[in-house]
């Protein structure tokens, strides 16, 4: 289970760890109340990915979350990674979810983001829902700030680690190691900052305007999502190296992810 | 042809004329409200006919819940009642269970006379019915599968025969937290073991028609001509739009539903465009009965029962924290998104500090995009300080408040929960209205009974399980809990032109009494019985046993 608060990085996380896996492994995201880029962003990876719409994973008439735990061990999956929402209780959630037949829950990893971390650390209405975040889990991993973990989360627990934007994920984060509950991150692993945010560029921007602006901005790695026109919307991949805008009947989500080197804030007045 | 009819008296909520003794009504219209004399020059230029069956009976306007949920009723009406306190339920009369004798009685009977492909009792309390055990279970019909439901849905207990036709053995819930194997108990986490494995059964297209069809008459007799669906799409969107039309919209239906769509379930995945596209088009294709408008049910903090309302300080006496459904923040984007377009938004909140998010959206959106009269609405507001009741006067806010908490929890949660000030000022309902705020009392239906009588007398006595009074201060006089569940339930769900009060022009929704719930003594309100509803001017007589 990979728990944090929004923007902690789940969902970047886990398209991650999609990308490395070597075996595919199922995905279920409980985005409900989140807006809705997250899924759509997972979506289209490889793997199955289910998401949970009807009322909260908590709520125990549902048939949701049961029947989609069911329906998954028709398929030959040796893993899953289920992505908690980001005001979940940690706790509740691994208690709940301990109990689905034919499945055990192999370790919580919580997020923290490490830019973050002050601000919600000292607010009033988050501050207890982060700390059963990272008090619930078996692992708790710093995302977006390379500077060592922040003093706020290191006065929280001694046991925090970073994980690092750029590179292969750690093998302990690889499913099908998940399992090894002996497998750890090796920490400290120096890499450049890196943000990442979703803009909703304006109907109807031509693909050839946002590639002008991904080579006028050295920094940005990397360009995910759709470009939306009246009757028809392109889905864009981008990399430094390599843009691609495929055109496509209808969006699956909405949203552009930008992730770019740096913590210097992007202007993306031109595209918005 | 013109009905007009008579009554002992009329109470109209109309403040210009708030007593009349009769009422004329022309294709389910009301074309005046008044005395026999005064509606004669309507008479003398139409077919009348005057009808006397309420002559003795008090007449107020049709009761409005404008907060309840009937998919989830649905799941739970087709199980069968075995309870501690009495209940009358419009298909039986369930009669006090007070001891486990009682209790295996019941379930006896009941048995002997249904076919349930598996036979699900509620309502079993230790306190009363004694340790509940698969043997004591099995002792009834061993051949038959068995569920006994805990009063509380938190706790289940199955026979022998039940685990094996859902194929649960010792072996496949080895190690499992809270399931005791032996006792066939299922509480807690395990709870949603037993849930997964029941899930076909409880939520099959039979079952839950058969729940519809029971959450009807629950609603008929509770008086209501018009029920707020406060969050539609809290279990499956498509299929309660699909049954619902189905079931409600016919004839035999005397009330209408205002349907309120649940916010995050339908972005989910839209754009909000898409989003507001989708919500016009169910208002355009709303039917006579079945209605959605510019309204959205957001949510803010968890639940009241079960102690996750998110409190302001000092918070809970075991130091235990509350959840949020929504972050914050993103509940604050819903909030400007909906406030943008025009919405009238409802907000659950139960907690203060849930109160004091809910309000900061707002302020954020009326210092961006001010707006008047626009119905952003507290939904239960269990607890709230006065400060931030002066707050939500002053942002524009109403409240449509659960007092039903007030009477199942404050004892237990003076001494349990949160102390004895907060617990006795739960629902602060006097200090609403006085400062001018617009509030509605709502049953939340399944969570409390659907009886706007019963939610009166709460309001205006405050009177707990236990018997005591509780935060007398907060007491509300009978005609502010009348309005209450007519004229400004009305409001909460923006539907005060046409219904809520008795005045010329309104649509004729009734509800018919046996006596008159601003004179009685309050505290024989929730005694008054309900003889009949007239819905837009038919009438639907309420059968009593
Ligand atoms: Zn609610
Ligand atoms: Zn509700």
């Amino acid at each position: 289970m990979i728990a944090g608060y929004l923007g902690a990085g789940k969902t970047t996380l886990i398209n991650r760890m999609l990308a490395d896996a070597v075996q595919p492994f199922a995905v279920i995201v409980n985005d409900l109340g989140a807006l809705a880029v997250d899924e759509a962003l997972i979506a289209g990876q490889r793997g199955t990915t289910l998401s949970l719409t009807n009322g909260c994973a908590c709520c125990q008439i549902s048939a949701d979350l049961a029947a989609q735990l069911a329906r998954l061990r028709q398929d030959d999956f040796s893993a899953l990674v289920f992505e908690a929402s980001g005001v979940a209780k940690a706790s509740r959630l691994a208690a709940l979810t301990s109990q689905a037949e034919g499945y055990a829950l192999a370790k919580v990893v919580t997020l923290v983001d490490g830019l973050d971390a002050p601000r919600l650390l000292a607010d009033a209405y988050l501050s207890p829902l982060i700390k059963e975040q990272i008090a619930a889990a078996d692992w708790v991993l710093q995302t977006k700030r390379s500077k060592g973990v922040h003093p706020s989360l290191a006065a929280l627990s001694k046991d925090i680690d970073q994980l690092s934007s750029q590179g292969r994920l750690p093998a302990a984060l690889a499913p099908e190691y998940c399992f090894d509950q002996t497998a750890r991150l090796e920490a400290g692993i120096k890499a450049p900052l890196f943000q990442h945010r979703v803009i909703f560029p304006r109907p109807g921007l031509a693909p050839d305007v946002l590639q002008t602006f991904i080579a006028d901005h050295p920094e940005i790695e990397r360009v995910k999502g759709w470009l939306v026109g009246s009757t028809d919307a392109v889905l864009v991949q981008a990399t430094r190296a390599h843009f691609q805008a495929r055109a496509v009947a209808r969006a699956h989500g909405q949203g552009l992810q930008f992730i770019w080197r740096g913590d210097a804030e992007l202007n993306f007045s031109a595209l918005t | 042809m013109i009905e007009v009819y008579v009554a002992k008296n009329i109470i109209t909520m109309n403040p210009s004329l708030p007593e009349a003794t009769a009422i004329a009504v022309r294709d389910g219209e009301i074309l005046e409200v008044g005395s026999l004399e005064s509606l004669s020059p309507w008479l003398i230029r139409d077919d009348y006919q005057i009808i006397e069956t309420f002559q003795d009976c008090v007449i107020v306007p049709g009761f409005i819940d404008p907060h309840l949920h009937p998919a989830m009723a649905a799941v739970i009406l087709p199980m069968h009642f075995i309870t501690a306190m009495p209940w009358t339920l419009p298909w039986c009369e369930v009669p006090a269970s007070l001891t486990s004798h009682a209790f295996d009685q019941e379930m006896q009977r009941i048995s002997a006379t249904v076919d349930d492909e598996i036979l699900i009792f509620w309502g079993h309390h230790d306190l009363w019915h004694g340790t509940m055990h698969r043997d004591r279970l099995d002792a009834i019909d061993a051949d038959r599968p068995i569920v006994a439901w805990n009063r509380s849905f938190h706790e289940l207990h199955m026979n022998a025969a039940c685990m094996a036709q859902l194929g649960i053995t010792e072996a496949s819930i080895s190690g499992r937290a809270q399931i005791d194997f032996e006792a066939g108990r299922f509480f807690e986490n395990g709870l949603a073991f037993a849930i997964q494995k029941l899930n076909p059964y409880i939520l099959s297209d039979t079952r839950f028609t058969l729940g519809l069809e029971r959450l009807k008459q629950v609603v008929h007799a509770g008086g209501h001509t018009t029920i707020g669906d406060l969050a539609v799409g809290l279990f499956d969107f498509e299929r309660e739009l699909a049954t619902t039309v189905k079931i409600f919209e016919r004839d035999d239906t005397p009330f209408r539903i205002e349907q309120v769509p649940h916010g995050a379930v339908i972005t989910h995945n839209r754009s909000f465009e898409e989003t507001q596209t989708l919500l016009s088009n169910l208002s355009s294709n709303s039917s006579h009965r079945l209605n959605f408008r510019a309204r959205v049910k957001l949510f803010s903090d968890g639940a009241f029962f079960s102690q996750l309302a998110q409190l302001l300080a000092p918070g809970y006496l075991d130091g235990h924290v509350g959840e949020w459904l929504t972050a914050p923040e993103v509940l604050h984007e819903h909030i400007l998104n909906f406030w943008r377009a025009g919405y009238q938004i409802h907000v659950h909140v139960t907690g203060d500090m849930g109160v004091e998010v809910a309000l900061d959206g707002l302020a954020k959106a009326q210092a961006e995009h001010p707006r008047l009269l626009h119905g952003f609405t507290l939904e239960h507001m269990g607890y709230a300080t006065p400060e931030q009741i002066e707050r939500a006067k002053g942002l524009g806010a109403s409240v449509s408040a659960n007092i039903y908490y007030l009477h199942e929890l404050s004892g237990r949660y003076a001494e349990l929960s949160v102390g004895y000030e907060r617990a006795s000022t739960m629902g602060r309902l006097k200090t609403c209205f006085d400062a001018g705020i617009t509030t509605a009392l709502h049953s939340d239906f399944s969570m409390a009974p659907a009886q706007p009588l019963l939610n009166m007398w709460v309001a205006v006595n405050r009177i707990n399980a236990q018997g005591e009074q509780m935060g007398a201060a907060e007491c509300l006089t009978p005609e502010q809990a009348l309005a209450a569940v007519t004229l400004n339930a009305a409001k909460i769900l923006g539907i005060e032109t046409f219904t809520g009060s008795l005045r010329a022009g309104k649509r004729a929704d009734l509800t018919v009494l046996s006596d008159n719930p601003l004179t009685v003594d309050p505290l024989l309100i929730k005694d008054i019985r309900v003889v009949a509803t007239v819905f837009e001017g038919s009438v639907a007589p309420i059968e009593t046993a």
